[in-house]
């Protein structure tokens, strides 16, 4: 260890006794002081010592709510929030809370009377965790696909038709809880909770 | 907690997962964490002309407070352990509760 410290890579090498080097130096390498080889790399690493190799051990992580966004950073992926709206780019960042970033982002309109839809460029997205219903990734190879029975239209024909559904479905859905909460049930709110 | 064990042993199997909005989804459970958010495989929604929009979308992380209900292959749910295990919680509950 002492010549450790004295080492510096700009210095000249030293000259040596080759020999008596080499010799010095197997007597450090198999000499008392250095500790058994391990069988098990985690031995004396791991939490508790001796971990059974022949378990297969779970990422602590496998089984968290971020783990499953990790994931997802840096690939194309569709959100849907929970006010039924549909946001598709590519996810940038996310935090404990669910929180993420999507950027290059379109907003995916349809009109369900008949069969349209439209993309709206929305740029960046920072969504609050609580408003996302699911978040999925975007298999690249279909993603220019268009959905069967569906017709690509403009963003002008869209919205409006859009706007409208959404609002009829809104008040369907609250018709439908009022009876239902007539009834005893508890109202559910469509996934607005 | 009871039903995060029990969404664990169903990894890896079929199911369908239905949301409050109505949309149904299958695939392979892949994971599922305590807040019973769930993470499906290969999904394929099951009206697939009404919600065009996951028809690109090969997997999907769903939050666990908008699904309505989780239909179930009824051979991978061992319903007697099941009611076995949900009396053996509630027994512990009551028991907390008396202590």
């Amino acid at each position: 260890m002492e010549n450790m410290n004295k080492l510096n890579v700009n210095d000249q090498p030293p000259m040596l006794d080759w020999e008596a080097h080499l010799r010095a130096q197997q007597q450090q390498d198999h000499g008392p002081t250095e500790p058994p080889q391990q069988s098990n790399p985690y031995e004396g690493r791991v939490l508790g010592g001796a971990v059974p190799r022949d378990v297969p051990q779970l990422p602590p992580q496998a089984f968290t709510t971020s783990a499953q966004l990790l994931e997802l950073v840096d690939k194309k992926v569709n959100v849907c929030l929970r006010d039924d709206k549909f946001i598709q780019g590519v996810m940038r960042s996310y935090d404990n809370y669910g929180n993420i970033v999507v950027k290059d982002s379109i907003e995916k309109l349809y009109c369900h009377a008949q069969k349209l839809f439209a993309d709206v460029p929305r740029g960046m997205f920072i969504i609050r965790g609580e408003n996302i219903a699911m978040i999925g990734e975007i298999d690249l190879d279909k993603d220019d696909d268009i959905p069967a029975g569906w017709t690509r239209a403009d963003v002008e024909v869209v919205f409006p038709l859009h706007k409208a559904e959404s609002e009829a479905r809104k008040e369907e859905v609250e018709r439908k809880e009022a009876n239902l909460a007539k009834l005893g049930f508890v109202p559910e709110h469509g996934m607005e909770f | 907690m009871l039903f995060f064990s029990f969404f664990k042993t169903l990894i890896d199997h079929e199911v369908t997962v239905e949301l409050k909005n109505e949309i149904s989804i299958r695939g392979t459970l892949k994971s599922v964490d305590q807040f019973l958010n769930i993470k499906l495989d290969n999904i394929q929604v099951v009206e697939e002309i009404r919600w065009p929009h996951l028809s690109s979308t090969k997997n999907l992380f769903i939050r666990g407070s908008v699904v309505r209900y989780i239909h179930l292959p009824s051979s991978a749910v061992d319903t007697a352990l099941l009611e076995d295990a949900s009396r053996r919680e509630a027994t512990a509950a009551k028991d907390k509760k008396a202590a």
